[in-house]
């Protein structure tokens, strides 16, 4: 069970660490542009918190340090150096190997990524400083990070100096790369009443040892290309440099001004990282037998292949009703051979898009019990609604901020269990996580009963990063609204688990770009509430469909609980507007009126009882014509202000049926009609 | 040079910007949906999408718009997102032409008597004007 959620865990996380690679390539060639570096913070703040929660602790450990220099960008107390790049890179492989070992207790492995972290915190320490050109370390001893070593020569001619070049700096440069090792040779300097001070009499040669290519490299010459004779050639893959006996060659060369032959060192390489290069190769197939497990593809093509599906079936329809009616047998095998491949494709094309809530579920019930033990509380995680079905992209996007919501209301919300008992409370702490269908929305609730937010401790709290004015009058819901606003966030102090202000400001932007909306309600000793709604484009419902005058509609079938034939129930003559069901009393909203039709058919009609937040509301239709699985598409931007109508479908005969936003309906109606509490 | 496609509207000639218009369809079955504007005939599903249908005839001040055999729905988009994809009922759709744009005069507006009240401009060819909508006011009109 936990190794499918590493699977997984690894399966997004090597998303995350692609993206992250995406977006320090956009860095390089920006390095002023914030909003990148954000993309890189959360990217590595969510490998942080799910490394974590998943027991990838090393990779928690070390993206925690890398977090740290990106934190310090973020506040402009750092700034972005082709150093923090290449380091950043790095990171990134190593992050990737971590992904595919885990946590390792191999001696060799632990150095490494200690060495590794220390590098990394050397830059972070470097707050404030005007970050110039790190030094290569001399101590770090990287084996399998991918880098090379080269062996370069350095022949510039005896003009250089008169443009104004100084060789020194391309050794810098070189420097910078990675780890040098320069061999200055200058066996030519004549004798002082010959020298001329503006003629070069030197030449070098570097062992270098990198992870840049060699046409990075071969850049640091770009200018001098005319005035030095330039060789490098690479000499081994790895580090050499750790090579005690490659050092000692350095040396002797440097003693004897007898430069060094690249095969000798070459010869040196395959003696020395053999086993090293064995366990590269081995590392590589296993990375590349990863990624063919699944395929991500672009949201849009599905989208696409599911209307083109709904297309396919809405002819096959047509040629079923053709071939009935012409009834050539032939044809009517053939339209039955059709019909039997297009349901499965349609089947098909719905299931790539569609995902129940559940399967995301257990991570979040991980989460909670994980999370509630560190922090010695006592909590219950109670799931209503797993079954719910949304679009895959969907249920990707939503990952992330319930994370955040669930990790908030853990680590927030609920009290430790002395201090629940001493408000009144049972010691145990409940998160309710509740999801249903509003029509064609979803709408995602996260309960908890626990200490709640006070309005006045956010709005001081809004004041004093200065997001508002302290004159500014807000209302209630206003100042919840201000939890979602960028660079908000109301704990202080940096934990592990939920974050050094990515907070609620993210949730909100990841629910904005899958066209969902989330609201924070709070009560304080009470608990606090988020709700998502989500839009379900292409979300599956189960409907019953019933025509009201020439229309046909769909009510979904989750609200709907029960339905009567009129002459079971009797319109008695009372003053409030309610039916008597079963010696009960209902309202009721009789959809022909609502929808301003002529009323026709009085008396065959059907009474449809709906389930609206703790009340039940009669529906009066003309007829139920039965239970379908729809699938909902959205209106249109011209059809939004319809509020009771939140979809339609396409029927498989081509025509279209409305889906009713019962709960919006029966709001709009409830401040014309009475109340009645059941 | 720009092509514009010009359509029928009560006797009288328009037309729009090619590069907006999307479909033309024969006029068939369109779904009603409560609760809208009276020139909102319903919603149709073309390839697997709903696009509503307006009347553009009623939009623009006839009364009692008939279906006839020509009627004809145009179905136009005004940034290019499915989602902004909506039909406009016509009496007729005549004929696509490049216009030249030397030709193009103001539109001479004199209390008119519907929602449309925005034209790009006007063209005299073959004997009769042809007016130019602009189709975002329309749009607006309806988003309204």
């Amino acid at each position: 069970m936990i190794d499918k959620f590493k699977a997984k865990f690894v399966e997004e996380s090597n998303d995350n660490v692609h993206d992250l690679e995406e977006a320090l390539l956009l860095l390089e060639k920006d390095t002023g542009n914030k909003e990148i570096v954000e993309r890189i913070f959360r990217a590595m703040h969510t490998l942080k918190g799910g490394g974590a929660m998943f027991g990838f602790n090393q990779l928690s450990e070390f993206t925690h340090h890398l977090e740290t220099v990106f934190d310090l960008v973020r506040n402009n107390k750092l700034e972005i150096t082709d150093d923090i790049i290449s380091l950043t890179f790095e990171s990134i492989d190593h992050i990737k190997h971590m992904l595919e070992v885990g946590d390792v207790d191999d001696e060799e492995e632990l150095d490494n990524q200690q060495s590794f972290i220390q590098r990394v915190q050397r830059v972070a320490n470097l707050e404030g400083a005007v970050v110039t050109k790190t030094p290569a370390s001399k101590e770090v001893a990287v084996k399998d990070d991918g880098s090379k070593t080269y062996l370069i020569d350095i022949k510039p001619n005896e003009e250089i100096l008169r443009n104004g070049t100084n060789p020194f700096y391309l050794l810098d440069d070189l420097h910078a790369m990675g780890i040098a090792k320069v061999v200055a040779y200058h066996e030519k300097v004549p004798v002082l009443s010959s020298f001329n001070p503006i003629s070069n009499y030197c030449h070098w040669q570097v062992v270098l040892n990198t992870s840049e290519s060699i046409n990075d490299i071969k850049d640091v010459f770009i200018f001098v290309e005319d005035e030095c004779d330039i060789a490098i050639n690479e000499i081994s893959a790895g580090n050499l440099l750790t090579s005690t006996e490659l050092v000692n060659k350095i040396d002797e060369a440097a003693r004897l001004q007898k430069p060094l032959v690249k095969d000798e060192l070459a010869g040196l390489a395959a003696s020395t990282s053999d086993s090293e290069a064995k366990k590269d190769a081995r590392k590589k197939v296993q990375l590349k037998e990863h990624k063919i497990s699944s395929i991500r593809v672009n949201s849009s093509k599905i989208d696409e292949l599911v209307n083109l599906v709904s297309e396919l079936v809405t002819i096959q329809a047509q040629l079923n009703l053709f071939a009935e009616n012409d009834g050539n047998p032939a044809v009517l095998a053939l339209a039955e051979n059709i019909q039997k491949l297009s349901r499965q494709l349609r089947d098909n094309a719905f299931s790539i898009s569609l995902i129940p809530l559940q399967s995301e579920l257990m991570r979040f019930q991980r989460l909670v019990r994980d999370l509630s033990k560190e922090l010695q509380k006592d909590i219950d995680f109670v799931i209503e609604g797993g079954d719910i079905e949304l679009d895959k992209n969907i249920i990707e996007h939503l990952t992330d901020p319930l994370l955040h919501i669930i990790r908030n209301a853990v680590d927030h919300g609920i009290e430790l269990p002395d201090e629940r008992i001493g408000n009144g409370k049972s010691p145990k702490g409940t998160i309710l996580f509740k999801a249903y269908y509003s029509g064609a929305s979803v709408i995602v609730k996260v309960m908890d009963d626990g200490k709640g937010i006070d309005p006045e401790f956010i709005r001081n709290k809004a004041i004093s990063k200065g997001l508002i004015d302290s004159s500014t009058e807000l209302s209630r819901k206003e100042i919840f609204e201000l939890v979602f606003l960028s660079g908000f966030s109301t704990k202080d102090e940096v934990t592990d688990v939920s974050g050094r202000g990515v907070g609620m400001d993210v949730v909100k932007k990841k629910i904005g770009e899958i066209r969902g909306e989330v609201s924070l309600d709070s009560e304080i000793g009470k608990g606090t509430t988020l709700t998502l709604e989500l839009p379900m484009t292409l979300s599956i419902i189960d409907g019953l469909l019933v025509r009201v005058f020439n229309n046909q509609y769909v009510i979904p079938i989750a609200n709907i609980e029960k339905i009567y034939a009129i002459d079971s129930v009797s319109f008695g003559k009372t003053f409030n507007h309610v039916v008597n069901i079963d010696s009960e009393q209902y309202p009721f909203i009789d959809l022909r009126e609502t929808f301003e039709t002529d009323l026709v058919n009085k008396g065959t009609e059907q009474l449809i009882l709906v389930k609206y937040e703790d009340r039940k509301v009669g529906l009066l239709v003309d007829q139920v014509i039965g239970e379908f699985q729809t699938v909902v598409k959205p209106m249109g931007r011209f059809l939004k202000k319809q509020e009771n109508i939140s979809g339609a479908s396409i029927m498989g005969d081509g025509t279209i049926a409305m889906v009713i936003d019962t709960n919006r309906l029966i709001h709009n109606n409830a401040t014309k009609k009475y109340r009645t509490k059941n | 040079m720009t092509s514009i496609i010009s359509f029928l509207i009560n006797g009288e000639v328009f037309a729009f910007d090619t590069l907006k218009v999307r479909n033309i369809l024969e006029f068939d079955k369109v779904t009603w949906v409560p609760n809208t504007k009276n020139y909102l005939l319903g919603v149709i599903n073309l390839h697997g999408n709903i696009i509503p249908i307006a009347d553009l005839r009623m939009m623009m001040g006839t009364e009692n718009a008939e279906i006839g055999q020509d009627t004809a729905i145009i179905v136009v988009s005004d940034d290019d997102k499915t989602d902004s994809l909506i039909g406009l009922v016509v009496d007729g759709v005549k004929e696509v032409f490049d216009l030249d744009e030397a030709s193009l005069k103001e539109s001479v507006i004199n209390g008119n008597t519907g929602l449309v009240h925005t034209f790009t401009g006007s063209i005299f060819k073959n004997d009769e004007f042809i007016h130019i909508i602009d189709l975002s006011e329309v749009v607006q009109e309806i988003e309204k």
